[in-house]
């Protein structure tokens, strides 16, 4: 029975990806300015001979509806055209720029939820002390500070001033590294290159802490007040007057259930964090997804940027249902 | 019958009258609200507030500590940036920017997504279903790369620059007004009033409305700090409003290749949108604490 809800919510997906596609498809069309001017303009005076080829070839000449369809029938099949500016696939672009992105957005999530649960935790076990106070107002003042201006800062403490970590990129430049997944740090283990996994890790720690910084706050004001509700339930109550050792009371039986609207928002975050990261990958220099759509809005790259926005509403999509898997996992009673 | 219908006393209004006073003793919303009234009024003020004209730039000036600094120039207690112009004179101004646009999102994404939402959650049909698809749909896109599409394809501009946020805004406000009016509509005074004769209409905005309306005003409010981060954020990456105009994200985004050697020039105009958006959460959290028992941060 189980299978058949998740069958359907899977396919749930589908309509979902279709208007996502007709919606940027739309957005992209209404840009000003030719991408075939801009791409040429580029590479200097063209003929009327060259652009009118160029307008062929990316089929640019074609009525939009047929426009449409083409890409449509192509992200389908998982060909999600070729870029104007850099005439190459877009997903093999794509698949270039998502490694990087997908292991900034992780990084920062587990760094977050390793600080944040049991933040929240004992801000709800020891309320109103000291401990709850600075961390439930450490966390209001994450939720509030913005990213870039977070990063800017971070940078000129860390890395300028006290030259803890490198100011920007993945790798130093002296490290050599061959791409096999393309995640640094899976590589760099493949290859037994503990130089570069060193180097990739020190890369890592602060664009992933500024990303991480607005999920750890919500992370931790969430936990705090689900393990407050928790805590007052009966079976605490219960575990409690059996005997059982505070500890194992609130760390085992009722963090498991504390966790459950933790999961929700860490799923939904993780969509924003994936297609917010262009901040971050902007102030710290990282060749992601990020940077990528920002400079192909600006060059009018129709293709790249509507395959990235189909792959970032993908993730989104994903990452609700995997939100859904959870709640299954973490209580058995919720039907989906 | 309607007069029956109508004497049947809303709650919001009963909630509405005290609801001043009482966040008026919420220690942190009273922070909050003195914050946003320093900022607003000097934004309103800024002609009179400002030392400087905000895009007068002075080359032979350009870069001078603030004057409380060794070496700051005289005048500029905050410094002055790479043209110049002097900093605390832009932040003025800035903040009308940064409160203008964050007021108009909220107010474009909560119009409309109740609305909506109401009309969703009352007729349910097909009328919710749409409305629920297209919701989701556009809930798949990331805020910030929807609202930098938008932008770029309507140019930069204040209206633009709202647009691109409201755009997506409204659907939060639409889902949770939706849900709660999903669960008024359930409720026994709901059958009643029906049952005495009252329209739809009528149902909606005299009865259902002031019962749900808080959810949507506290979201709101918060949603404002949400809104001022996403317009710096755009201004930091040069899509918000044109340059010559002065907004936080584009002067932190200006300070940023002189951060070695003046800091001043990134520092304070991110510390303004820092104090401003904690000062609008303040604020929500203080209407939440104030009119939703319910969802209070215990």
């Amino acid at each position: 029975m189980r299978a058949v809800v998740l069958a359907r919510r899977v396919l749930t997906t589908i309509p979902i990806m279709f208007g996502v596609a007709v919606i940027v498809f739309v957005v992209m069309r209404m840009l000003p300015g030719d991408p075939v001017d801009i791409i040429l303009g580029q590479a200097g005076a063209a003929s009327q001979q060259d652009l009118n080829r160029l307008r062929q070839d990316f089929y640019l000449d074609r009525p939009l509806g047929e426009q449409l369809l083409r890409f449509i029938a192509g992200a389908a099949r998982g060909d999600l055209g070729m870029s104007f500016a850099r005439r190459r696939p877009v997903f093999a672009m794509l698949v270039e720029a998502l490694p990087a992105t997908v292991e900034l957005a992780l990084a920062a999530t587990l760094i977050a939820l390793a600080v944040a649960i049991p933040v929240g935790v004992l801000s709800a076990v020891y309320q109103r002390s000291w401990l709850d106070r600075l961390a439930m107002g450490g966390a209001f003042l994450g939720i509030s500070m913005p990213a870039f201006w977070l990063g800017i800062v971070a940078i000129m403490v860390f890395a300028v001033q006290l030259g803890w970590f490198p100011t920007s990129g993945r790798l130093s430049h002296e490290v050599l590294l061959a791409p096999t997944t393309g995640f640094v740090l899976v590589d760099s283990v493949l290859a037994r290159n503990w130089a570069a996994l060193a180097d990739g890790l020190r890369h890592l720690v602060l664009p992933a802490a500024v990303l991480g910084a607005g999920l750890l706050a919500i992370v931790a004001r969430v936990m705090r007040s689900s393990m407050l509700e928790v805590l007052r339930e009966q079976y605490v109550t219960t575990a409690r007057s059996k005997g059982l050792a505070g500890r194992l009371v609130i760390w085992r039986h009722a963090m498991r259930n504390a966790l459950i609207p933790t999961v929700t928002v860490v799923g939904l975050q993780l969509g924003v964090l994936l297609g917010g990261n262009m901040i971050v990958e902007t102030v710290f220099g990282w060749p992601g997804m990020g940077r990528l759509v920002v400079e192909a809005i600006f060059n009018r790259d129709y293709p790249v940027v509507q395959g990235a926005v189909m792959l970032y509403a993908m993730t989104f999509v994903l990452a609700n249902l995997a939100v859904d898997l959870c709640y299954i996992y973490l209580d058995p009673r919720i039907a989906l | 019958m309607a007069t029956i219908a109508a004497a049947i006393p809303p709650l919001g209004t009963r909630r509405g009258v005290g609801t001043v006073a009482r966040l008026a003793r919420h220690p942190s919303a009273v922070v909050g609200a003195v914050v946003v009234a320093v900022m607003a009024g000097l934004a309103v003020l800024a002609p009179l507030a400002a030392p400087f004209d905000p895009g007068a730039s002075r080359l032979e000036g350009r870069l001078a500590p603030p004057s409380w600094l060794a070496g700051g120039a005289a005048g500029h207690w905050l410094g002055t940036d790479g043209l110049g112009r002097d900093i605390w004179s832009r932040i003025i101004y800035g903040g009308r920017v940064s409160l203008l646009v964050g007021l108009a999102a909220t107010v474009l994404s909560l119009v409309p997504g109740l609305i909506l939402g109401l009309a969703a959650g009352f007729f349910r049909g097909a009328t919710d279903a749409a409305l629920s698809r297209f919701a989701e749909l556009l809930m798949a896109f990331p805020h910030l790369i929807f609202a930098i599409g938008v932008m770029a394809a309507l140019g930069p501009g204040f209206w633009n620059l709202v647009m691109a946020l409201a755009f997506k805004g409204w659907v939060e406000f639409f889902r949770v007004a939706r849900g709660d009016t999903l669960s008024q509509s359930s409720r026994e005074y709901v059958g009643a009033a029906r049952a005495l004769g009252a329209s739809g209409a009528r149902i909606l905005g005299r009865h259902i409305l002031p019962n749900m309306i808080h959810t949507s005003l506290v979201l709101g409010t918060l949603r404002m700090g949400h809104f001022i981060v996403l317009e710096a954020s755009l201004s930091f990456l040069g899509m918000g409003l044109p340059p010559r105009l002065p907004a936080w994200g584009s002067m932190v985004a200006d300070g940023r290749e002189v951060m070695l050697t003046a800091w001043w020039v990134s520092t304070f105009p991110g510390l303004a949108i820092v104090f401003l958006v904690l000062a609008v959460n303040l604020i929500g959290e203080g209407l939440r604490d104030v009119l939703d028992p319910r969802l209070q941060s215990e």
